[in-house]
């Protein structure tokens, strides 16, 4: 069953999607579904036996292009609609093994290209307002399948964070009529001291109101909405910096880092949003090589994070991180 | 960048987008930056342990 509850106090929906309890859970490595399939092996999700680049819409879906009914009856004060939408797996490569961080900045060029692609097709659905890419690495994060993947959730509404920095967005163009996140970059490039890498077109930093630790995002210089606003030449730029950003976390620790890595990035309802600006975030979930941030009480139940490091001390050390980077005058 | 994509539908429904793309063309258009950016990292490829570089 899957359905979308309201949360009247919070003011935002909630998935059930209780079909997802059966979801494959860590299978053997010979028997992953994300692999190609071989003659004479079982079928897995790709019929076909090579891939570059694939998507395919999720065994387990949260959302649906055509949502079963609701399997209670709504009332005004908890209101209920079908959890219409779309989800979506992307496979990175055919191997088993690997992560973003291992493949080369071509590569992730390539992948740029094929998420301009969904945001541009699950965008122009009319039940999707917003196409959220994402990508959950690591058994921390709750990954079940380790085979290297990213996933797009095609949702029926804008969500509620998203929500929260589009009103914030219009709010300072209101006032002082300028991007907010232009004024943001621009505050971090004169300061200097939070900024881990930067090239032409893209600066990645740990801002100053970063939650996390680790917390890198990645701001491109010019003012743009979403990612079919970037050439070629800006996605190529793009992908050069995300590999300097993996690399980093990989070799902070020695270990592969987990992380989620998210794209906020212009609705697709039709609206017109140009206060807005495209952006990526990184939260890698540990606060030192041993040590997870958990979200506890202050976290879920309040919504305050608290962070046990200075944002300016982080930067520091992933600039010292190979491979190694350092802030420009 | 050159890319081709298929659509096909599952057995059961669902659709898999297969995409391809052109292996030589994805630097046309490059700029010089990123150009460099590429080049110090191609170390990095299978290690994840770069060459020391410096990125600006």
């Amino acid at each position: 069953m899957s359905e979308l509850r309201w949360h009247p106090l919070l003011e935002q929906w909630v998935i059930t999607a209780t079909h997802r309890q059966e979801r494959t859970f860590f299978p053997p490595d010979d028997y992953c579904p994300l692999c190609p399939t071989k003659d004479g092996g079982f079928p897995t999700e790709v019929p076909e036996d090579d891939y570059e680049l694939v998507t395919f819409e999720n065994k387990f879906p949260s959302l649906q292009r055509v949502p079963p009914a609701p399997a209670v009856e709504g009332t005004d004060l908890y209101r209920i609609r079908p959890a219409a939408g779309v989800c979506e797996v992307v496979l990175y490569s055919p191997e088993h093994m690997g992560t973003l961080a291992e493949k080369s900045a071509e590569d992730i060029s390539r992948l740029i290209h094929v998420w301009t692609d969904r945001y541009l097709e699950l965008g122009a659905l009319d039940y999707v307002d917003y196409v959220f890419i994402f990508e959950n690495k690591g058994k921390e994060i709750g990954v079940t399948l380790t085979h290297p993947h990213g996933q797009i959730y095609a949702y029926p509404f804008i969500p509620p964070v998203i929500e929260k920095e589009l009103a914030a967005s219009l709010k300072h163009k209101n006032k002082t009529g300028r991007c907010l996140l232009c004024d943001i970059l621009a505050e971090e490039l004169k300061d200097g001291r939070r900024l881990v890498a930067q090239n032409e077109h893209f600066v990645a930093l740990i801002p100053f109101y970063a939650r996390y630790p680790y917390e890198v995002h990645i701001l491109p210089r010019e003012h743009r909405l979403s990612l079919p606003d970037f050439s070629d030449g800006e996605k190529f730029s793009l992908a050069g910096l995300l590999k300097t950003i993996l690399v980093k976390y990989d070799n902070l620790w020695g270990f592969s880092l987990p992380y989620m890595m998210v794209i906020h990035q212009s609705p697709t309802n039709g609206e017109d949003y140009c206060h807005y600006h495209f952006h990526i975030e990184f939260y890698p979930p540990y606060r030192t090589a041993e040590k997870l941030k958990y979200l506890a009480g202050s976290e879920s139940g309040a919504g305050v994070f608290i962070n046990d490091t200075l944002a300016e001390e982080k930067a520091a050390e992933l600039r010292e991180t190979e491979p190694k980077t350092r802030v420009e005058d | 960048m050159s890319m081709t994509k298929r659509i096909e539908t599952k057995p059961d429904g669902r659709l898999i987008v297969y995409y391809s793309f052109n292996r030589h063309s994805s630097k046309t258009d490059c700029p010089k930056s990123a150009e460099q950016t590429i080049q110090g990292q191609r170390h990095s490829d299978t290690s994840t342990k770069p060459e020391r570089k410096r990125i600006v």
